[in-house]
């Protein structure tokens, strides 16, 4: 097989993507935000428990109350992905607080996240938000736990991504004492 | 702005409501700085000037250099989380905001604060 030289497009949108926290005040296509959803869900999940649960919002009111109390929120957005864990699915069987299934909710908010962007929308996940209150003004029963808001919108200014740390620093071919750059 | 290039002035309500949702932010940002990293505090401040400022030029408030200044404040909220030094860019801000107040009309010269 021969690799192509020119990366794929999904890679462009992969290597693309950065958080975008300002939006423009235009609303979200519905058709396109079926695409986004479908995206999430296909998400790998342990298990396929799915343990999650997501409650999309875009009334003005509402996403006034969910930034007051989201202070990593920030700018408005004309859309809110809040992504739950499903305690009631959760993968193990002791109920304690840490449970595969909050992994699963990070894997489908990255889908949606790579999905925004490939569609020329932007977002950013936010987990500076107050867990309680979010729970009562989305209604979520105590079960659902919000996990990540993800705002989504279209981006307002151009997109730029922080600096990674180095790749020599972070990964390592076949076991951590090899420090053999030959693959970097 | 309107398509004839007239500022379209908020209503009191709508500067109410803006008022009340950035009280209730601070109040947030106060409980959630039990939780989240000490670094996060400045940026937490940091932010909340800019959400004011947004509010003060909604409200009427036209000053070049306090535009400036709050235009400052967004690149660095909305742009790429680098870990360069708050307390240089905070000194320089607060520096700028001196001058920019100093020879402001936004300041009257009447009356006293009220608290
Ligand atoms: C779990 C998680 C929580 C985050 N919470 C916030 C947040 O509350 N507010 C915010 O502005 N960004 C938040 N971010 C976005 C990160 O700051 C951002 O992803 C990081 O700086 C890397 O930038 P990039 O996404 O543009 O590559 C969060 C990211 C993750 C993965």
């Amino acid at each position: 097989m021969t690799l192509p030289d020119q990366p794929s497009d999904f890679m462009r949108v992969l290597l693309g993507r950065s958080a975008v926290r300002d939006f423009t005040p235009e609303a979200i296509d519905p058709e396109v935000l079926r695409r986004l959803l479908d995206a999430m869900i296909a998400a790998p999940s342990a298990g396929n428990v799915q343990a999650w649960a997501f409650v999309a919002v875009q009334d003005p009111r509402t996403l006034k109350l969910l930034r007051a109390f989201a202070p990593g929120i920030i700018q408005p957005a004309p859309l809110i992905v809040a992504a739950c864990f499903d305690r009631s699915r959760a993968v193990k069987d002791d109920g304690e607080f840490w449970d595969e299934g909050l992994l699963c909710v990070a894997m489908a908010v990255e889908n949606l996240l790579l999905a925004a962007h490939s569609e020329g929308l932007g977002g950013c996940p936010v987990a500076s938000f107050r867990r309680d209150s979010v729970q009562e003004i989305l209604e979520l029963p105590k079960h659902l736990e919000p996990i990540i808001l993800a705002s989504i919108g279209h981006p307002a200014r151009p997109l730029a991504s922080p600096p990674r740390r180095d790749r020599s620093e972070v990964i390592r071919h076949e076991t951590w004492g090899n420090r053999d750059a030959a693959h970097n | 702005m309107k398509p004839g290039g007239t500022v379209t002035q908020p209503t009191t309500e709508e500067v109410t409501e803006e008022l009340v949702l950035l009280a209730t932010h601070l109040l947030n940002c106060a409980r959630g700085l039990f939780n989240e990293p000490q670094a996060y505090g400045p940026i937490r401040c940091l932010d909340a000037a800019r959400r004011t400022f947004i509010i003060a030029e909604k409200a009427g408030l036209r000053d070049e250099r306090l535009a400036d200044i709050r235009a400052r404040l967004d690149d660095f909220m909305c742009g790429p989380m680098e870990y360069h030094d708050l307390s240089d860019f905070l000194d320089e801000l607060c520096a700028a905001l001196l001058t920019a107040l100093k020879g402001s009309d936004v300041l009257s010269s009447a009356g006293g604060e009220r608290g």
